[in-house]
């Protein structure tokens, strides 16, 4: 015997068993030697490993659960083993794992552990049909690793398991199917076949499993893409949260392997997504990403604007972040054709989805309206345009003036007038800083209706601007010095919580965890680094970071007629 | 002290201060004032003209006062203009002296003083001695009376200390260094004045005295207010000091002796100096700006929306009120004078449009953030309705006022509330709990107000909405009006206790003509207003004045008494099928 299973055995009577392993497998590192003593160990009877890890909980005060459970999973192929007893122990460290992502990984091991013995999958396919469990699937277990023994016996097994009455055993035997690796046209088609049959007018839960299943028997033959659309076309509406959820699962993890005209259709499913359902939402973000990554703009618009419709507008594009964030990435072609194609839309919803694809900018970007989408046989289409791009983007100044400017070139003189009026008031009575400046950078345009139509503006804001210097002196008009105080110390109020939220929130300050140093005074920070038996002097100097946005004046001095304006700008024209 | 009254003095003008303050002065130091400045120009040189003794005299003498500004020099003394001081001399002695002079005091010797505001300059010194030297006999001399000697003078016999303690010099001071922080500034007047105009336990002498000095102590903030070009202060504290002074003199009404003359002489003068402040604060500072967008509400130099809020309903009522105070001046200007009665014309409906103009270029007049900006907006309404040709513009205003204020208890925005205290207006709503909206509306004379001239205008949609406001948040308010009753003749003008008498639940919810009956009804029960001073005596604008100022609802019966107009001209039109317009 060797010393370290003399250890083991030791440990296993002071119930230190499992900081012990822990130490070996990860502090010193012995791993190999480990793995054999503990296989010993349990072969030769001297410790019973499937009941000392059943016991196994996790409890983040003793052990450190998975990395424990990883020695388990090393040793788990090789241990002699009741396989009863250790489907049990099995179902106890997956179900110990709770949500998270590595609680399935003991799943392939425990596989292997099957194959190793031909009984073993017969006995756990009978126990999984006479005890059936809701909480753990060993049938689909039972029946993937029958089936690296004897995959046809298994797989016709699997298929004479479609027709039980049963529909969890109905259900996880197609998942099985799902998961067998076919060596054969036949017994692949025998399987892609049956679970068509056995789906049909089934329940949601059956035809979401089903549609993975055949998904991944038909990608394995040529010749069976088409007995896929048919299955597709086979259930219409209405679809089921769950069968959706698939199809989305198999847009994002199955990419590769789908067709253009399987994604169509899984997309067409994806349109009837719930609301609520926001992992089904992810998965079709990533997707839509990568369909706009390479280059299918149409197809992506198809697909948001037959969702936000079917879903009722209850969810916005900001839900599709991923798919934004790379809309970004083309923002004078495709972020420029959705936000003109949306707010031509004269649709409420889709306005404010334009607003959301932008929300995140505070001072707005410089963007232009895609002209190939604006109608020419529109009446005051060009103001119409410009009316939505101040109401909707009013926040962003930069954004609505380029947006306008990019009209000018198209617009009617009547038109320019009223557009003139929209630069003027709102936007330059609101943001003089940055309109001016604009304004000012256009009157050198090259194009003659955007020189003038900025010259009348500046012109208009040089007799504003005249009328208010002229009783900026009327002393008599300041609010007094205990309002002014009472204002400020609000403001500081505000200040102050807005600073504390943000740095509860704040991930790089989560890094100091607490030990966070404050300077009192200078601008620089000295310390010293140990370096062994060397100290080193470093002198940091502070950064000063600081962000401005011009806040719309009009706020403060008419804020409700200010409101109403911008809520006329956006919503006239349109239909809710 | 002295330095204070000599700046003072410095910077009065000729026409209408210095001159009006100088009587004051005469009068206190003992002499008999037979000339005082008039509208126009000055009678032969002689701005004002009194006879007496002075303290360092032995005999009594006639002094007449030619009266320039500021310092004396070249352009001042002998510029070729009619208005210099010299040829003033000269048609004093030719003129004056001979045929103007009072009968009683044919016989007694003259003195002619040369009074300015500041000093004579080097430059003109010895022309101005080798002339009057020339001039010069045995009954006639001249003196000059520069602004340190009016200051030693002032300081001397109106504010010395025991007419005006030392504590009311302090406060004279410190209002005046503070004129920059025109709230602690105004603080500071109000207890001046409150000391200076009681009258318990004192003579109508006595009286008229501190009255003397507080029209004094007022020109004195009010010309340094001028000067740092803030008069925010003095605007206030002239408002105060009449309606103290108007409580502290109205016991002289009436009566014929010479303090009595002179007490309403001296309210007279601090009507004026009222007036004065307020038109410089309105036509100067105002309305030139009223119809440029938006720059009254930048020149707030607004932290947020209320300072903005708050500043304009206060100007709207300080504008209305001017106003009103010109409308109220047109009525005394005989019928025959019909140049001035024009020109006054003209003024009110300048006042009305400017009302207009500040409205549509400062669009936060729409929403109303407290209750009792319902005063500055029924001076307002009230004064435009004197013009039939506003009541399309009142129905517009009222309408999207209405509107605003429907959809901000809708959106729960800043709604209208009871809310006084500043930081609580600025966080105002704090939620959006019924509670919470309960606990700040639990009364209201803003809509009652509305829903009255609404009423008496015959304007129904903004008495809709009101009622629909009501029905759908407001059912829990006290929609309420307020009355004088018999104690607010004592206590209106100057505040010092709660007087009047509110209606309760203002049937608003009721169709109009119900609602005006229930306010003619009241009216005619709670008639006190007819027996407040200032009605008797027919300065109802002064009223106004306590209202704005004192915050307390202006009375019901001036809005009852436009609906009576209304409805007198609609029978007379109907029955003489002619149109007309009740045109002020």
């Amino acid at each position: 015997m060797t010393n370290l299973k003399k250890e083991l055995l030791q440990t296993v009577k002071d119930d230190t068993f499992f900081e012990f392993i822990h130490k070996i497998y990860y502090r010193d590192r012995k791993r190999e030697e480990l793995l054999t003593a503990l296989t010993d160990a349990h072969n030769d009877k001297e410790i019973d490993l499937i009941a000392a890890f059943g016991n196994l909980s996790k409890s983040p005060e003793h052990h450190d659960f998975f990395a424990i459970r990883r020695i388990f999973e090393k040793v788990l192929a090789d241990l002699d083993a009741p396989i009863i007893e250790t489907a049990q122990c099995v179902k106890h460290l997956t179900k110990e794992a709770g949500n998270d992502m590595a609680a399935g990984i003991l799943v392939p091991h425990f596989i292997e552990f099957c194959t190793k013995d031909p009984s073993r999958p017969d006995e756990l396919l009978d126990h999984a049909q006479k005890e059936f469990q809701d909480e753990f699937d060993h049938l689909s277990i039972a029946i993937i690793a029958g089936t690296k023994i004897d995959r046809e016996r298994y797989t016709k097994q699997a298929i004479e398991l479609l027709k039980s009455e049963h529909v969890e055993i109905k259900q996880r035997a197609i998942y099985a199917l799902g998961r067998i690796d076919y060596d054969g046209e036949e017994l692949l088609k025998n399987a892609a076949l049956a679970i068509v049959e056995s789906a049909s007018s089934s329940q949601d839960f059956i035809l979401a499993t089903s549609i993975r299943a055949l998904f991944s028997i038909t990608t394995q033959s040529d010749e069976l893409d088409e007995l896929y659309i048919e299955f597709l076309d086979s259930h219409s509406m209405p679809y089921g949260e769950q069968y959706v959820h698939s199809a989305s699962e198999i847009l994002f993890h199955e990419s590769e392997k789908t067709s253009t005209s399987i994604e169509k259709k899984l997309l067409d499913i994806c349109c009837y997504t719930p609301a609520e359902n926001n992992g089904t939402i992810n998965n079709i973000d990533y997707v839509l990403e990568a369909i706009l990554k390479r280059g299918d703009f149409d197809l992506c618009v198809t697909f948001l604007e037959k969702f936000f419709e079917l879903s009722r507008y209850k969810v916005s594009v900001k839900s599709f972040d991923s798919f934004v964030r790379e809309l970004h990435n083309h923002r004078d072609s495709f972020l420029s054709t959705l936000i003109t194609r949306w707010l031509l839309a004269q649709k409420l919803y889709l306005c404010k989805f334009s607003y959301d694809l932008l929300e995140t900018f505070d001072e707005g970007i410089p963007l232009t309206f895609d002209l190939s989408c604006i109608p020419t046989d529109q009446e005051n289409v060009h103001l119409y345009l410009a009316r939505k791009a101040c109401g909707w983007f009013f926040a962003q100044p930069k954004t609505v003036i380029s947006l306008i400017a990019s009209l000018v070139s198209q617009a009617t003189e009547d038109e320019l007038d009223d557009i003139e009026q929209i630069i003027f008031n709102p936007l330059l009575v609101s943001y003089p800083k940055s309109i001016t400046e604009m304004m000012e950078s256009s009157k050198g345009a090259t194009n003659t209706k955007l020189a003038n139509l900025a010259t009348n503006i500046l012109a208009r804001n040089r007799n504003y601007k005249d009328g208010i210097e002229a009783a900026h002196e009327i002393n008599e008009l300041r609010p007094t010095e205990s309002e002014r105080h009472t204002y400020w110390r609000h403001h500081s109020k505000l200040m102050d919580e807005s600073m504390k939220k943000a740095r509860s929130e704040s991930v790089l300050l989560s890094l100091f965890a607490g030990n966070e140093s404050v300077l009192l005074y200078g601008n620089k920070s000295i310390h010293y680094v140990q370096n062994d038996d060397k100290k080193t002097r470093q002198e940091i100097p502070l950064q000063q970071l600081s962000h401005s946005i011009e806040v719309a004046s009009l706020l403060n001095l008419d804020p409700h007629g200010l409101e109403r304006i911008i809520w006329r700008l956006k919503s006239e024209g349109c239909e809710s | 002290m002295k330095l204070v009254i000599r700046e003072y003095l410095a910077s009065l003008k000729e026409r209408g201060e210095l001159d009006a303050v100088l009587p004051d002065l005469l009068s206190q130091m003992g002499l008999e004032v037979f000339l005082k400045p008039g509208i126009g120009s000055r009678q032969y040189g002689v701005d004002v003209g009194a006879f007496g003794k002075l303290s360092d005299d032995s005999i009594s003498k006639v002094y007449l006062f030619s009266v320039k500004s500021g310092d004396l020099d070249r352009k001042d003394w002998d510029s070729g203009n009619p208005q210099d001081l010299r040829p003033s001399i000269n048609e004093i002695v030719d003129v004056f002296v001979p045929t103007r002079i009072p009968v009683e005091y044919k016989e007694e010797p003259v003195e002619v003083c040369l009074c300015f505001g500041g000093e004579v300059k080097e430059e003109v010194r010895a022309n101005v001695s080798l002339f009057l030297d020339k001039l010069a006999d045995g009954d006639l001399s001249f003196s000059e009376w520069n602004g340190d000697r009016l200051a030693k003078l002032v300081e001397q016999h109106m504010l010395r200390e025991e007419l005006l303690p030392e504590n009311c010099r302090g406060l004279l001071r410190k209002s005046i260094a503070m004129i920059d922080e025109p709230e602690t500034s105004f603080k500071h007047f109000t207890r001046l004045a409150v000391s200076l105009t009681q009258t318990e336990d004192l003579k109508p002498k006595q009286v008229l005295t501190g009255l003397r000095q507080l029209y004094l102590c007022l020109w004195i903030l009010y010309a340094w207010s001028r000067e740092q070009k803030n008069i925010e202060s003095a605007f206030l504290s002239a408002e105060f000091s009449l309606l103290n002074a108007w409580d502290a003199a109205k016991s002289e009404f009436g009566k014929k002796n010479k303090v009595a003359i002179s007490t309403l002489e001296t309210l007279d003068s601090i009507l004026r100096l009222n007036l004065q402040i307020s038109s410089q604060f309105v036509d100067d500072r105002i309305i030139p700006h009223v119809g440029n967008l938006y720059a009254l509400s930048h020149a707030v130099r607004p932290s947020c929306s209320v300072d903005v809020n708050k500043k304009l309903f206060d100007t709207l009522g300080r504008l209305a009120l001017a106003g009103c105070w010109s409308y109220w001046y047109l009525a005394l200007i005989p019928e025959d004078k019909e140049e001035q009665r024009d020109r006054l014309s003209q003024s009110v409906l300048d006042y009305q449009e400017s009302i207009k103009k500040l409205i549509i270029n400062n669009p936060m007049l729409f929403t109303p953030y407290k209750d009792d900006q319902a005063i500055d907006l029924v001076l307002a309404i009230w004064f435009l309705s004197l013009n039939t040709r506003h009541w399309g513009d009142i129905n517009s205003w009222l309408v999207n006022m209405t509107h605003d204020i429907y959809g901000l208890f809708k959106k729960g925005g800043k709604y209208p509330s009871t809310i006084s205290s500043y930081a609580e207006l600025i966080e105002h709503p704090i939620d959006k709990s019924d509670e919470y909206l309960k606990s700040v509306t639990k009364g209201s004379i803003l809509y009652p107000y509305i829903s009255a001239f609404a009423a008496a205008l015959n304007l129904e949609e903004p008495y809709s909405i009101i009622q629909k406001l009501k029905a759908d948040f407001l059912s829990h308010c006290n929609f309420q009006v307020f009355f004088f009753d018999e104690t607010s003749e004592n206590h209106f003008y100057r505040n010092d206790n709660l007087h009047g008498a509110t209606l309760s639940d203002a049937c608003v919810d009721k169709k109009s003509a119900e609602y005006i009956e229930e306010l003619l009804n009241e009216c005619d029960e709670s008639d006190q207003l007819y027996e407040m001073s200032a009605s008797k005596y027919s300065f109802w604008p002064i009223l106004l004045t306590g209202c704005r100022h004192y915050r307390v609802p202006v009375p019901m019966h001036f809005i009852m008494d436009v609906y009576k107009q209304r409805n007198d001209a609609d029978k007379h039109e109907s029955s003489d099928s002619v149109e007309g317009e009740a045109d002020i």
